[in-house]
């Protein structure tokens, strides 16, 4: 360089530039806290406790269950400035809310729990989730999937779809202590997928950590009300092959999903 | 007679000369060898890449014991190597033939000095799609978890660790390929952690996705038989009419694994009581009384390769299986509520059985990577 003054103009240039640039990418200070989701299941308002307990249902009838469960997808949080339930924060794309190992009640008590951590902070005016495998999961077989991940699992090869939800367990028919009638109920299709939101006011804090919990009763999952539910002593197995059938069940699970 | 004699002590003569000049002696070594020594060899670990055809799930391997061409060749030896039991008599090999998809043809296994084992030998297939703990009962978390226990058993190897360490220290071969799967300078530094990684890597590689159902199924090559597509229909009923009885196989042996790595009471056993079984399966693992009598979910593919069945071998035969899946087993509080009894005529078993032929894998069974290196 032969005049030295614009050697060192242009290096006052740079610093300036490159001062400049480090000003602008220097990340605003995330304000992010954790959500806690717990999902317990009850059956009329007992806890759930697979094997052992026995539950009263209709017409006589006692149940015991083996396995509960189902998938949920999508799980969201809607933005208090979003227009629509659609804007918001997703925590979960999916997962299997299974209560097989609930065998006591402190398991039941402490519930199926979801951690989800840097979930921006901020006012949200609720919460939506989907009741089974939403369609953009249930075009995917497991073969898309890792070892280990929930849709690597509950896949019907020839239905090319996901079982969206299970109940299996044992019916006491007629009151005389004998579980012998064995139940199964899985339910899956697209048709079966169903949307739930709630709205209330949830604050996620910096540093801090949002506890929702969800409840579903079996009971209403099986019955609407005592004239209208799975009767075992005419029905103990459907795979949705009945999407009467099928679609009872899917619509009762969505709906005996409450938020504390 | 004179004459016989010296044609026999020729004959023998040769024969010893062709024994002693064997390649590849499993249990040569070097006694005086010093463990400090440095390995001449060179580390340069090369990924190895598994075959997995995309139908088939994303495998699991950890990140501590990533998959190398030189892991996997190690692995291979020391399974196909008695080096790995008190007498050299037991090899993992011994339990796991390849021609029988790795399974021994046995009800139960036999151990060292022909001692009878309580269960059968699992087929290791697709072990790299498994994230569910390993044996029956899962008592094993990982492969590598897994891999070490057989050797200290007293009905399977019989041997130590320290060993077990010492011999492959000492052997002539074995600490060059260690330093060249996991880079190590001294013999020394030869462990059973490495021992059982190499072994681990090894069974990740045992991939079977090639059978005639992969083929039909999921590359449209050629079509089934009449007998093998009613079979499959049999097989995967949720496309059946609801009153349709079915064996409700797919319940738990879906596909493309054909297992959920589940761990299930499947109605063997009639029990009074949960604590009656003779062998508590999961439930001796984990302590819950709920999971007593419950066993692994094995995968059916090259099911017709890995008689007899069950956890105890009970059963000989598939038609066996199939008649005690009918029988709806014996209502055990724990029993898994899918086991229901169906009626199943004689085509019906012919048809299943035909469906379940279509998981042989013959091209895993003669994979040349997956036989013994030292024939």
């Amino acid at each position: 360089m032969k005049n030295p003054v614009y050697g060192v103009v242009l290096l006052m240039a740079i610093f300036f530039l490159s001062t400049c640039n480090n000003d602008n990418e220097k990340p605003a200070e995330a304000l992010e806290g954790d959500v806690s989701i717990t999902f317990k299941a009850g059956f009329k308002g007992q806890p759930l406790l697979m094997y052992d307990d026995t539950y009263d249902y209709e017409a006589g009838m006692s149940l015991r269950f083996q396995l509960f469960q189902f998938y949920i997808s999508h799980l969201s949080l809607i933005s208090e400035m979003a227009d629509t339930v659609n804007g918001g924060e997703e925590l979960v794309d999916i997962a299997l809310v299974s209560f097989k190992d609930i065998t006591s009640q402190q398991l039941a008590e402490e519930g199926i729990v979801i951690e989800i951590k840097d979930v921006p902070a901020g006012l949200y005016k609720g919460i939506k989730l989907g009741v089974g495998v939403s369609d953009d999961f249930n075009m995917t077989q497991p073969g898309d999937y890792a070892a280990g991940h929930p849709l690597s699992d509950n896949y019907w090869t020839a239905a090319t779809g996901y079982i969206f939800s299970k109940i299996e367990g044992n019916a006491d028919l007629n009151g005389d202590g004998d579980y012998s009638e064995k139940l199964t109920f899985h339910t899956g299709a697209s048709q079966l997928y169903n949307e739930k939101i709630f709205i209330q006011d949830m604050q996620v804090s910096q540093g801090s950590s949002l506890n929702l919990e969800f409840n579903v009763d079996l009971y209403r999952v099986l019955a609407q009300n005592s004239s209208e539910f799975l009767d075992f002593r005419q029905l103990t197995q459907d795979h949705t092959n009945d999407m009467n059938v099928a679609g009872f069940i899917a619509s009762n699970l969505a709906n005996a999903l409450s938020l504390e | 007679m004179n004459q016989k004699i010296k044609k026999i002590f020729a004959i023998l003569s040769i024969l010893l000369f062709v024994i002693a000049c064997g390649k590849d002696n499993p249990v040569n070594g070097c006694e005086n060898c010093g463990v400090d020594d440095s390995i001449q060899a060179d580390y340069n670990p090369q990924p190895y890449e598994l075959n997995i055809p995309d139908w088939m799930p994303d495998p699991s391997i950890p990140e501590d014991n990533p998959i190398t061409k030189a892991g996997v060749e190690l692995g291979r030896h020391l399974f196909f190597d008695p080096i790995l039991s008190a007498d050299s008599s037991m090899s993992c090999a011994s339990c796991h033939n390849p021609q029988l998809s790795f399974t021994d043809g046995q009800a139960v296994s036999t151990g060292i000095v022909g001692l009878a084992g309580t269960r059968s030998s699992m087929s290791l297939v697709n072990l790299a799609f498994n994230t569910n703990g390993f044996f029956w009962d899962g008592r094993a978390a990982t492969l590598e978890e897994q891999a070490l226990i057989p050797v200290e058993d007293h009905i399977e190897m019989d041997e130590s660790w320290p060993n077990v360490e010492k011999k492959l220290q000492r052997h002539t071969n074995y600490p060059a390929m260690f330093r060249e799967a996991f880079g190590i300078s001294k013999k020394s530094e030869i462990t059973k952690e490495l021992t059982v990684k190499a072994i681990a890597q090894f069974e990740r590689t045992l991939i079977s996705a090639d059978s005639r159902y992969d083929r039909v199924i999921w590359l449209n090559d050629g079509w089934p038989t009449d007998s093998e597509r009613r079979g499959q229909q049999l097989f995967f009923f949720e496309e059946l009419p609801q009153n349709q009885q079915h064996p409700g196989c797919s319940h738990c042996h879906f596909a493309p694994t054909f297992t959920d790595n589940n761990f299930k009471n499947n109605g063997l056993d009639d029990v009074d009581d949960l604590n009656d079984f003779s062998d508590l399966g999961r439930g001796g693992v984990i302590n819950n009384i709920y999971d007593n009598g419950k066993f692994r979910v094995p995968s059916l593919r090259n099911i017709s390769l890995t008689a007899p069945y069950m956890h105890d071998g009970r059963f000989e035969t598939l038609e066996e299986v199939l008649d005690h899946y009918s029988s709806g087993g014996h209502g055990v509080i724990n029993e898994d509520p899918n086991i229901q009894p169906f009626t199943l005529s004689e085509q019906d078993k012919k048809d299943l059985i035909s469906f379940l032929e279509m998981l042989t894998d013959t091209s895993f069974v003669n994979n040349p990577d997956f036989q013994s290196p030292f024939k």
